[in-house]
């Protein structure tokens, strides 16, 4: 049997009599444990998982696209300095008749590999078999194609490509290292039913896209030391003849950088919310041990009288902090399994691995460990420092009687009407500005937390807002096959349903700025187009200027130019022009890296005519299906897709992820905005136990009591809810900046609805503490206040 | 109306009828009141006397409304405070009964006539606080806080904060206990005058016999039970009460 020191029985029955407080604390120490391990063991299960993945599967390095070159090139192409791989394949877009399917969908053909135990991006079969090469018609599909359409071997479909019909028939379901995140070019959200992906026998996808002997696509591995940027430029300089659209890394590949952005999110989360909570832990240790301190001031007097040393003294109130964030660890590693186990299965619907398991390293079990008893240390350090002063005789002596004093505003006869008992609340508020004012930052950053966190709500909205209902307000996109005159616009607008037609053309192309260089696919539209428009980050519809390029922000600050500078363009397809554009402007969108052209002007500069590369249409919704029927069988349309599926995925996305998370946040919130307020009103009560009671016996009712423990708090949430909303907008900027990479920036929609909701929680939370603890006003011992000093 | 118990047959302010309090329950239960009758009339100056643990303690806390008998029964005029709820008592500590502490119980926080407010604030005909203020001679001290006046002073606010609603019973327990002599008799006087100038009917439980002479009545505890009650035929003045 265990048998504690008298010190430590004290300490545990400390603990018992403060036990809503311990627990309010450990709450909010477990809330901080929780974040961390839910966002730091997501982030090390997913990373970890890619890289295995990237590793066993021989994931690629660079990437590049190209018209077409004959298969000896291959050999070049491995020769050149820094290549250690290179491996040639076709792929092709394709448009899919899918049973029972009556919206256009889109596929991605890609050859398979000659020995897929060898290759690059290597292909990992997850039901039924390789295709049998001398069965053209056989393929693997993806397995989020596959489950969306509840395909399995034996499933036929028909493929479209190069104006020819492919008659195919699954015959296995797999996954592949370079679409772990499946989304469809354009696109800003997956859409696993209408964009699959399969692979091929390479011969059978040769004789569709007319590449026989040739090759349209190569993976690279760089060898050890390589300089990429080098290794790219090699690449780029010997396809450029085969219609090269630039050869980019990983981290311009869109999975992997889709990955790398949930990645940053992750860490953001790790390197911010959990220190908010920790801080606010801190705080209520301080207050609580300094209260705790102040009511044994006698015991601490005797014990120090009988020879307990300073530092043993002090020590037994800092095993107090660390034994309540010991609670708060514990449940915090348990809640952060739990929550961290609830976030991988979200990523398992977006995130194709083969295994992601969670796993939750030692590392971030004893990081979260040693910050967490950090913050509690921290907070009672500051506590003990008065212990360890405190000679025997003093303490044991009755405190100095608080002195109080009249504030300026009340010399100004401001607070007459304000009352004794506001007096009351007002000097006490004052006579301790340190607690005061921790709790009014407690308060204020659990406010902050909750507004930073709900805003991306707002931000979504507004991404919605504009995307959806101002930039595209298209209801059907169309591309070609290849450029197209402008005379396509005649026959678009005869299909059945077509209210509005707009053409648009882009062109994949380097910016090149001095030393700075980006690959960029330049998005050409009508200056006077009406269905797509160039909407900023404060709604503004932007016009395209006659001549010049329109860059995002994003894009002009990575090559570090302004409006009015001019920048290198080397196409990269077509008749591989040069020239020195202006930059036009600059505008701040959501789209991370993007940049625009007037149409006109941009075929202009690729020396074609009017010609047009996809088409934006507005339609009759009741002819939908009377025009996908017609689109079918036009030779030369490529892909046809649909606004509204684009919108409700969005949708959908957002409401299941974001939903979730708000729901965790609005809750830990509320545990710090409950933890910082009913300490405070504990401690409140505890020191003011004397004086209400004597109020009790002057003949105040409960209620009036307890009015002056909910007033303190209520002032004092009110001080803190502008400081709450200040650290709140300041908290939404820098997450905003944070969580934006070079796929897409957010906006910034804070909206009062959103603070007020904010506000509310945390406003409740804090009522509703502190009124639990007014009903302690009940119990006050109205006989012994009359004859006890205080 | 004045209210002079010497010429008046006076009617009781307090009737108290086999008042039992038992704290405890089975061999440890202590016995604070056994059974006590008492009638006290109104305007009187009452002086409880007894050692510690007598129950006269015990006796001015449910005459206060602040603890509850366990039988008997204790009218306060008509109403027999052993039968009323807390929201009751809450009401007639309000509106009828002034309290004076042995430690004052003033709250640090507010100003001498803060303090005061805080009592006038509660009930419709109670006085201005610096009037309260002047009876016990501190008007010129009112707006210092507790912890700017000596003991005596704080005593006095008490008493002005106990008179200042114009109560119609005055409960004081050791109200002169942590003072010296010479306050302790600032603080007697106040009492007495506020007895005689608002016939207000004045409890005050002492360990100090000699402030016996300055009441009309002294009830004598001992284990529980009254000892002895005393009508004082010859009352001296504050001022001449030595200890």
């Amino acid at each position: 049997m265990i048998t504690l020191s008298a010190l430590d029985t004290k300490l545990m029955r400390d603990m018992w009599r403060r036990r809503g407080q311990v627990l309010a604390i450990a709450l909010v120490i477990t809330s901080a444990v929780a974040t961390l391990i839910m966002a730091l063991g997501a982030l090390e299960s997913l990373s970890s998982a890619r890289a295995a993945y990237y590793e066993r599967y021989r994931f690629a390095d660079a990437f590049v696209s190209l018209k077409r070159a004959p298969d000896m090139i291959a050999a070049r192409l491995r020769a050149l300095p820094g290549i250690a791989r290179a491996e040639v394949r076709v792929t092709t877009y394709a448009t899919l008749d899918i049973p029972r399917m009556r919206d256009p969908v889109r596929g991605f053909a890609i050859s398979l590999p000659a020995d897929n135990a060898a290759a690059l991006n290597a292909i990992v079969l997850r039901a039924g078999r390789f295709p049998d090469p001398a069965r053209p018609g056989e393929v693997l599909v993806h397995e989020a194609f596959a489950n969306a359409h509840g395909f399995s071997p034996g499933t036929t479909f028909a493929a479209n490509m190069n104006g020819r019909r492919l008659a195919l028939t699954v015959v296995g379901v797999a996954l592949s290292p370079e679409f772990i995140y499946v989304i469809a070019p354009g696109e800003i959200v997956p859409d696993d039913a209408r964009y699959g992906v399969f692979w091929m026998d390479r011969k059978a996808l040769a004789a569709a896209t007319d590449t026989e002997g040739a090759f349209n696509d190569v993976l690279f591995t760089l060898s050890a030391g390589a300089n990429e940027r080098d290794a790219l430029a090699a690449i780029d300089a010997l396809l450029e003849p085969y219609g090269g659209t630039g050869a980019f890394g990983r981290s311009q590949h869109m999975s992997h950088s889709f990955l790398d952005s949930e990645f940053g999110q992750l860490s953001t989360m790790a390197g911010v919310i959990p220190e908010i909570f920790l801080l606010v832990a801190s705080f209520l240790v301080y207050s609580v041990i300094a209260r705790q301190i102040e009511t044994q001031r006698e015991e601490i007097g005797i014990l120090k009288a009988f020879g307990y040393s300073d530092s043993a003294v002090a020590w037994h109130f800092i095993k107090m902090a660390l034994a309540t964030a010991l609670i708060g660890l514990l449940l915090g590693w348990a809640s952060g399994y739990w929550l961290a186990g609830l976030i991988t299965d979200l990523y398992r619907q977006y995130f194709r691995f083969p295994n992601l398991v969670l796993e939750i390293s030692p590392d971030v079990l004893a990081l979260s460990a040693l910050v967490a008893m950090i913050a509690a240390a921290a907070g009672a350090v500051v506590a003990v420092v008065r212990v360890m002063k405190l000679s025997p005789a003093v303490a044991m002596a009755p405190p100095v009687p608080a002195i109080y004093g009249v504030g300026p505003l009340e010399r100004l006869g401001l607070l007459r009407s304000i009352g004794s008992t506001g007096f009351m609340i007002l000097r006490h508020i004052t006579r301790f500005p340190l607690r005061s004012s921790m709790t009014v930052t407690g308060i204020a950053l659990s406010l902050g937390l909750l507004i930073s966190t709900t805003q991306f709500f707002d931000s979504v909205k507004v991404m919605i807002d504009t995307f959806f209902f101002r930039a595209q307000r298209q209801d059907v996109s169309i591309t070609f096959t290849e450029l197209r005159s402008d005379a396509v616009r005649i026959d678009l607008a005869r299909l059945p349903g077509v209210i509005s037609v707009e053409l648009r053309r882009g062109m994949t192309a380097r910016l090149t700025n001095a030393t700075r260089s980006e690959r960029i696919y330049i998005q050409g539209i009508d200056r006077n187009a009406r269905l797509s428009q160039q909407v900023d980050i404060d709604g503004r519809a932007i016009t395209l200027p006659r001549d010049g390029l329109v860059l995002s922000r994003r894009l002009a600050d990575k090559l570090a130019v302004k409006a009015g500078d001019t920048v290198d363009l080397r196409q990269l397809e077509g008749r591989r022009r040069t020239a020195r554009v202006p930059v036009a402007f600059v505008i701040d969108e959501y789209v991370g890296l993007a940049a625009y052209m007037d149409r006109k002007a941009l075929n202009r500069l690729a020396g074609d005519g009017p010609v047009a590369a996809s088409a934006a249409m507005k339609i009759d919704p009741a002819r939908e299906r009377e025009l996908f029927h017609a689109v079918r069988d036009i030779p030369g349309i490529f892909t046809i897709s649909l606004q509204r599926h684009a919108y409700l995925k969005f949708r959908e996305l957002v409401d299941q992820n974001i939903m979730t998370m708000v729901w965790f946040y609005c809750g830990f919130a509320a545990i710090i905005a409950f933890g910082v307020a009913y300490n405070a009103s504990r401690i409140t009560l505890s020191e003011r136990s004397h004086e209400l009671a004597t109020l009790r016996v002057l003949g105040y009712h409960r209620t009036e009591v307890a009015r002056i423990l909910v007033g303190e708090l209520v002032l004092l949430t009110l001080l803190a809810t502008p400081l709450g909303v200040l650290a709140g907008y300041g908290l939404s900027l820098y997450m905003i900046e944070r969580f934006t990479t070079d796929l897409f920036q957010m906006p910034f929609g804070l909206t009062a609805a959103t603070i007020g909701q904010a506000i509310l929680v945390v406003g409740g939370a804090a009522l509703v503490s502190c009124l639990m603890v007014a009903r302690n006003v009940a119990d006050l011992d109205l006989v012994r206040v009359l004859k006890t000093r205080e | 109306m004045s209210m002079n118990p010497s010429s008046a047959p006076p009617r009781p302010a307090f009737s108290v009828r086999g008042l039992t309090k038992v704290y405890g329950a089975g061999h440890g239960a202590v016995h604070a009141l056994r059974g006590i009758n008492l009638d006290l009339p109104e305007g009187e100056f009452v002086v409880l006397l007894g050692p510690s643990g007598s129950g006269k303690s015990t006796l001015l806390n449910i005459m206060g409304g602040l603890d509850r008998a366990t039988a008997g029964s204790l009218f306060f005029r008509e109403k027999d405070l052993t039968t009323s709820s807390d929201r009751d008592l809450t009401a007639y500590r309000r509106s009828h009964v002034g309290f004076v502490f042995q430690f004052y119980n003033l709250i640090p926080s507010l100003t001498a006539r803060e303090n005061v407010s805080l009592v006038t604030e509660l009930v419709d005909r109670a006085m201005p606080p610096h009037e309260a203020l002047a009876l016990v001679g501190l008007a010129d001290r009112m707006g210092h806080f507790p912890a700017e006046l000596s003991g005596g002073e704080q005593q006095r606010v008490a008493v002005a904060r106990a008179v200042a609603k114009r109560p119609d019973v005055l409960l004081c327990d050791e109200p002169t206990g942590a003072l010296d002599s010479v306050t302790g008799i600032k603080v007697l006087e106040a009492l007495s005058d506020v007895n005689r100038k608002l016939g207000t009917t004045t409890v005050v439980i002492t360990h100090n016999a000699s402030i016996s002479v300055m009441a009309h009545r002294v009830v004598r505890f001992a284990d529980g039970r009254i000892a002895s009650v005393e009508v004082n035929s010859d009352r001296r003045p504050a001022s001449e009460v030595h200890w």
